[in-house]
């Protein structure tokens, strides 16, 4: 035997090996080390997070998960102080059905929760997973954890059926792509002050976001008030489009009712209030489409409670109560969880609650009983000689509304009236040349004694 | 599932430890693995309801070839048989029209279903038997045009003597379907890639490492440079009008210069990385086009086998064609003897660029691309040697360099205004914005579109246009490199540890930093459905 020959080709290997390992080595310094310098520092899920280990061994008995809509609409305190619970959010952001059920498992795990509660809307079903989303609530969750339980963690969201086959997949291996501070050298600067100086990740958050008022328990708010003039801004239809529940949502819902109910833990799925406007936005999509998520929860024995179909005696919800078009704000959400405790509570004595709840089946005796103009929105489409706005109201069915017309300059407060209250929505403004022109409409109920119900406006270019 | 992909990653490397295992293991055989990995990819890029047309294509093709053996063979019995030389030439000439009915038959299947998907719903749209160029819900199978044209090249081989007819279908089907080249090619041929897929492939460190750095290059290109700039382009294109300004316009088209390299070339690279780690060397598509020194060049060197493809069945066919004879013997009598042997090939060219606008698209604007490239080719062929005497009257033999420079900057523009009817979706748009180009530049309101596209809010935290910018940087300097004879993967590779790390961890930055910007979010190959 040539025994030169074999130690060589062993040496060569080793060689190689080893040098793989290097460089595997380096690639994953250099991007730990971009990790620490891009990715923000204190991030809401981290918070809520590390406050959530922070509970080890305490008593948890309610978890609460699901989207920002579920983060922003339960006051955790109320909710307490209302059921006798004792709970805590692992809401999120743009959350994916899959993270909640992640975070009702590792409450059933770490403290056997016996209530879960998933806040949901029609974009929790319509929509596909957020990867900057799914990244900021894995690495959330995997801070402090084993380096075993970070790498299926890691794994099983590259794995997942959703990302697998896209290029996602393999960025998840570089979180700092995902959710980061600006590129500028103060932002990363401080960034890295803020991680190796001490300074809590909640202090963080309230430095980059002041506004945001952290309660405690997985739960804050904001206290601004929706602006219903920018309501088209707002329009679920135009951020989303009107589009069908996909199966692959609804049988994450099916799994989380599983898990629920396997360990006997009672779910109740709600759908948490929005400006009427975001409901009527989805024209029958809405009343078609629910009623399949609901089926799903209904079938596995628990409760479904829509309180944007909520009758009087359940919850009325003010119109200063949203924050914008699809959250409540702090005092909207401590009116809403008061309601929603109450209600729980009768429910998990055995009563009825179905009357206090219009139906998808009888969709238009609820739109029949929406008593007020939600939104006005503006469109324009360009004629021979005339740009047409088109007034599009966001009223109950039947309601009769009608519209004035006022046309200023932009950036100018004065306006001039051009067309008096008329139930006709189009208005034809007469053009010339190139310009440009701020239409402005008011809209109120026919019969309202308001000076104006709604307002809104539009930038017309010609 | 795209090639940038765990799937992907997991595809490949199960299929490697496959294919090299049973090679070390059985010592033959490998081709088998290949053929199974090449469908199941098929399937996995969401092909398997249109599996039977790759199948069906390769099957008419494979029996076609035997039919021509096997027609030869019997021609080459009888012939000898033959008692004289009348008889001999009898029966030739009628195993020529019998093969030629064998080859028009085949030609017809392939060719057929290729231009029904492709075009029968846009034709009846257009003469106004259709609501819309989609309405007949003709969905063009992946890679269509790429196995079709392979597999044509084959049969065309075979009718010619080129090759020897494949007895065995599931060879054959694997140099059809073999997955690397499904997407967007390269258009291989059954002489070069036949010895490779149906031989013993051993697994090679050193080609490992070469196919990982082209897979990273080519994913750079196609995420941080394509991706990034597709949006950018879209946004600038979408809605064409009168007063748009001509540099806008320009701007958008240089644009679109880098991002279609980009995206084609960053994907070939890709399948021909993956290739090269199985030991399969298909054949380049990319050398470096925009260092032409003229269109003709440019095309030899950008889509290098469709190009090579259209010579060898289109072109000289064409050519050699009796009408063409005829009209080279008449125009060399009495138009002079340059024009004798050029008309000819102009015309060919023509042809073979009206071709190539066509299987672009069947839209008016394609097809005024396609004439565009023929017609400026022709017209450089026709005038060469006046060209040539203004060369040597500027005394650009003598500064050779300078002439260089001077004839890549003058391709780049003629490509450029190709540009305009490709990558403009109506042809009345197209136009606009060449009227606009030459009559309408403004050049200071330029800066508010690159600021509104490139500046620091379009740019991202991340800097997203940097690195388009720094991504195209690094495709020229590579590029300039390469085109200097220089092998760019042996120059990274022999350096030591840390500078081919260096080199991994920036592609893979890129890469990674680029994806979430892309304004649009382009994912999908340019050419995938082509």
């Amino acid at each position: 035997m040539d025994t030169d020959v074999v130690p060589g080709r062993r040496r060569t290997w080793a060689r190689r090996a080893l040098g793989t390992l290097v460089t595997l080595a380096l690639l994953a310094l250099a991007n730990v080390l971009a990790t620490l310098l891009l990715d923000p520092y204190g991030s809401l899920s981290s918070v809520r997070w590390s406050e959530y280990r922070s509970m080890a061994g305490q008593d948890i008995d309610t978890i609460v998960v699901g989207s920002s809509v579920s983060e922003r609409s339960l006051d955790l305190q109320v909710l307490d102080g209302t059921l006798g619970a004792s709970s805590f959010s692992l809401s999120s952001s743009a959350q994916s059905l899959e993270d909640s059920y992640i975070g009702i498992e590792q409450a059933i795990r770490d403290h056997h929760v016996k209530r879960a509660i998933l806040g949901v809307d029609y974009a929790s079903f319509s929509e596909g997973s957020y990867p900057n989303a799914r990244m900021a609530y894995l690495l959330a969750r995997c801070e402090g954890q084993p380096l075993g339980y970070r790498a299926r963690a890691l794994w099983g969201l590259m794995s997942s059926h959703e990302f697998a086959g896209t290029s996602q997949s393999l960025n998840f291996l570089f979180p700092w792509t995902f959710n980061r501070v600006g590129m500028g050298p103060r932002a990363v600067s401080q960034n890295l002050r803020q991680r190796l100086g001490g300074t809590t990740q909640l202090e963080a958050v309230k430095q980059r976001d002041p506004n945001w008022h952290y309660q405690g328990k997985g739960y804050g708010n904001y206290d601004f008030v929706i602006d219903y003039t920018n309501a088209k801004e707002l329009l679920f239809s135009s951020q989303y489009g009107r589009k069908p529940f996909r199966d692959d949502t609804l049988d994450a819902l099916r799994r989380i009712c599983d898990l629920c109910r396997s360990n006997g833990v009672e779910l109740t799925v709600v759908v948490a209030p929005c400006p009427t406007f975001n409901v009527l936005c989805y024209g029958d999509y809405y009343s078609q489409q629910m009623p399949r998520a609901q089926k799903v929860v209904t079938d596995a024995g628990f409760r479904f409670l829509d309180f944007n179909l909520a009758r009087g005696s359940a919850y009325v919800a003010d119109e200063s109560d949203f924050l914008d078009g699809e959250h409540l704000n702090a005092n909207g959400a401590a009116r809403f969880t008061k309601a929603f405790g109450e209600l729980l509570a009768r429910v998990e004595t055995g009563q009825d609650v179905t009357s206090d709840f219009y139906s998808y089946d009888g969709w238009d005796e609820y739109l029949g009983s929406i008593d007020r103009l939600s939104a006005v929105t503006l469109d324009e489409e360009p004629g021979d000689g005339v740009v047409r706005v088109t007034a599009t109201p966001y009223a109950g069915l039947g309601r009769k509304v009608e519209y004035q017309y006022y046309v200023g300059e932009r950036g100018s407060n004065d306006t001039a009236l051009v067309r008096d209250w008329s139930e006709d929505p189009t208005f034809d403004l007469p053009v010339t040349g190139h310009g440009e022109k701020v239409v402005y409409v008011r809209a109120r109920l026919v019969g309202s004694t308001a000076e104006f119900d709604r307002r809104s406006n539009i930038l017309v270019t010609y | 599932m795209e090639l940038y992909s765990l799937n992907f990653v997991l595809f490949l490397a199960a299929l490697a430890v496959t294919y090299f295992g049973v090679g070390r293991i059985l010592g033959r055989g490998q081709w088998v693995v290949l053929l199974a990995g090449s469908l199941c990819f098929y399937c996995l890029m969401g092909g398997l309801p249109t599996l039977w047309l790759v199948i069906a294509t390769a099957a008419v093709t494979w029996a076609a070839g035997l039919a021509l053996a096997r027609l030869d063979a019997e021609c080459r019995d009888r012939r000898k048989a033959a008692p004289d030389r009348a008889v001999k030439k009898e029966i030739k000439a009628r195993f020529a029209r019998l093969r030629r009915v064998v080859l028009l038959v085949a030609l017809a299947c392939c060719l057929g279903a290729l231009g029904y998907l492709k075009y029968w719903n846009v034709i009846l749209w257009q003469a106004g038997a259709a609501p819309s160029p989609s309405s007949l819900g003709l969905v063009l199978p992946l890679g269509i045009s790429f196995y079709t044209f392979q597999a044509v090249g084959y049969l065309l081989d075979c009718y010619n003597g080129r090759v020897e007819a494949e007895r065995s279908l599931p060879r054959y089907l694997l140099f059809v379907s073999y997955f690397p080249q499904l997407i967007q090619g390269p258009i291989n041929r059954w002489a070069d890639l036949a010895p490779q897929l149906l031989g013993r492939n051993r697994a090679d460190w050193d080609r490992a490492r070469r196919a990982l750095l082209l897979f990273l290059f080519g994913a750079m290109k196609k995420y941080a440079v394509a991706n990034v700039l597709s949006g950018r382009i879209d946004a600038i294109f979408s809605s064409v009008d009168a007063g748009m300004p001509g540099s806008v316009v320009v701007l958008g088209i240089l644009l679109y210069s880098a991002q279609q390299y980009a995206d084609f070339s960053g994907g070939i690279d890709m399948v021909l990385a993956a290739s090269e780690l199985l030991g399969v060397r298909m054949a380049p598509n990319f050398k470096r086009p925009y260092f032409a020194v003229s269109l003709a060049d440019f095309w030899r060197r950008w889509h290098v086998s469709l190009g090579a493809w259209m010579r060898d069945y289109v072109f000289y066919p064409f050519a050699l064609t009796r009408p063409m004879k005829a009209l080279g013997r008449w125009s060399g009598e009495r138009l002079g003897r340059h024009l004798g042997r050029t008309l000819p090939a102009c015309c060919a060219n023509v042809l073979v660029f009206l071709i190539v606008g066509v299987w672009h698209g069947a839209e008016v604007h394609y097809v005024a691309w396609g004439l565009y490239n023929g017609l400026v080719i022709a017209a450089a062929d026709l005038f060469s040697p006046a060209f040539a005497r203004m060369r040597t009257a500027l005394g650009a033999d003598s500064h050779p360099r300078l002439w260089r420079v001077w004839a890549t900057l003058r391709t780049f523009l003629v490509v450029n205004l190709g540009w305009y009817f490709d990558r403009i979706y109506d042809f009345g748009d197209s136009l606009t914005c060449l009227r606009a180009t030459f009559l309408n530049f403004a050049p200071q309101l330029m800066k508010p579109t690159l600021a509104e596209l490139f500046g620091p809010k379009a740019a991202g935290p991340l800097g997203v246009s940097y690195i388009a910018i720094i991504g195209c940087v690094a495709i020229f300097a590579v590029s300039l490199v390469e085109e200097r004879g220089h092998d760019v993967r042996e120059l990274v590779l022999s350096r030591g540890l840390l500078v081919r790390t260096c080199a991994y961890v920036a592609l893979l930055f890129l890469i990674a930093s680029s994806y979430a910007f892309s304004i649009g979010g382009a994912g999908g190959f340019m050419y995938a459905n082509f």
